[in-house]
């Protein structure tokens, strides 16, 4: 088997679930090849933390706790929980944000410039720099 | 006293019979709290609140599923909304350190909970912590429950309102995931 095919099972292996045989080759390889070794030790150590997280101490008092908690908590109704109110609140403050672009927008007054109507018609109007008859001279 | 009758004599009132119930399933509500958030504290608290919830919401629990399926339940989604509201307090955080206000991400909680273990383990467990919190949520909350509460495949389907098929799948998955995710991480520490 390749050095993948090893390491991709590496974790069936640690937990005992391979079938026997392949059980056999990955111990076998294990033994042989010092990088599939060395993965399969981080994976060890990294697994058995989880057996650490698993046995917390108990808290003697926790039942007390719970106790306290029901007592000092008096239940919201849904529209007033935090859950509710957050995204209620975000959400008027979008809405108001757009209402003020819009009503920025629609009282928008750009400068508006005159222009007359014989510069509109004639926008490159150069005539009375220079006549006709002596840009006609000029042309060759 | 089995399941219902407990539900029914903490339905009328009866504290001893509550007392019963939180004995009986906190365990399994840390364990599983603990497995999702990884922080002591933070699990004990949602452990809490699960038990608030369920003391508050006894009188709609129907008897179609069994109690400790329905706790589950609580305790899944109350885990998997603190972590969702961590992330966005995590998220205003660094936007209030971006622009000037606030403190710095300062490190997390469980440093200081474990003085007892040394470096070493300290950044193993985190780094462990981070694979397991980057799966897709299905997939940890079915490698959570398989690793951190040895329940067999067959309730965890109970659990997630799933098939038998689905959970083994997503735990396979879950799992070549992870160990993935670690490789990448032991090849960088290299």
């Amino acid at each position: 088997m390749s050095h993948k095919t090893i390491q991709e099972q590496l974790i069936f292996f640690l937990e005992g679930s391979l079938p026997d045989e392949q059980m056999k080759q990955v111990a076998a390889h294990l033994e042989s090849c010092g990088s599939c070794r060395r993965l399969f030790q981080e994976l060890k150590a990294d697994m058995a933390l989880l057996e650490d997280d698993r046995n917390l101490p108990f808290d003697p008092y926790f039942y007390a706790k719970v106790k306290h908690k029901i007592s000092s908590t008096r239940e919201l109704p849904v529209w007033q929980s935090k859950r509710v109110l957050q995204p209620a609140f975000f959400l008027l403050v979008l809405a108001l944000g757009i209402q003020f672009g819009i009503w920025v927008g629609g009282h928008y007054d750009s400068p508006r410039q005159t222009v007359s109507q014989e510069a509109a018609l004639f926008p490159l109007n150069d005539l009375s720099h220079e006549p006709i008859e002596l840009f006609l001279l000029n042309l060759e | 006293m089995n399941d219902q009758e407990l539900v029914r004599s903490v339905i009328s009132g009866n504290e001893k019979a509550f007392q019963v119930l939180v004995e009986q399933h906190q365990q399994m509500v840390l364990n599983t709290c603990m497995g999702l958030v990884h922080q002591r504290n933070d699990a004990e608290d949602l452990a809490q609140e699960v038990f608030v919830e369920v003391y508050r919401s006894m009188a709609g629990f129907r008897s179609d599923s069994k109690l400790s399926t329905w706790i589950y339940r609580i305790a899944i989604n109350k885990s998997l909304n603190f972590i969702r509201d961590n992330k966005r307090r995590k998220l205003f955080r660094s936007f209030e350190t971006i622009f000037g206000q606030g403190q710095p991400n300062l490190p997390s909680e469980s440093s200081s909970d474990r003085p007892d273990r040394g470096l070493e383990n300290k950044q193993r467990r985190e780094r462990l912590h981070a694979a397991i919190d980057s799966l897709p949520e299905r997939q940890r909350v079915a490698f959570t429950l398989n690793k951190f509460e040895d329940l067999p495949y067959q309730k965890i389907a109970e659990v997630m309102g799933l098939s038998l098929a689905s959970v083994e799948s997503l735990i396979h998955r879950a799992k070549l995931n992870l160990q993935k995710k670690l490789y990448k991480c032991y090849k960088k520490d290299d």
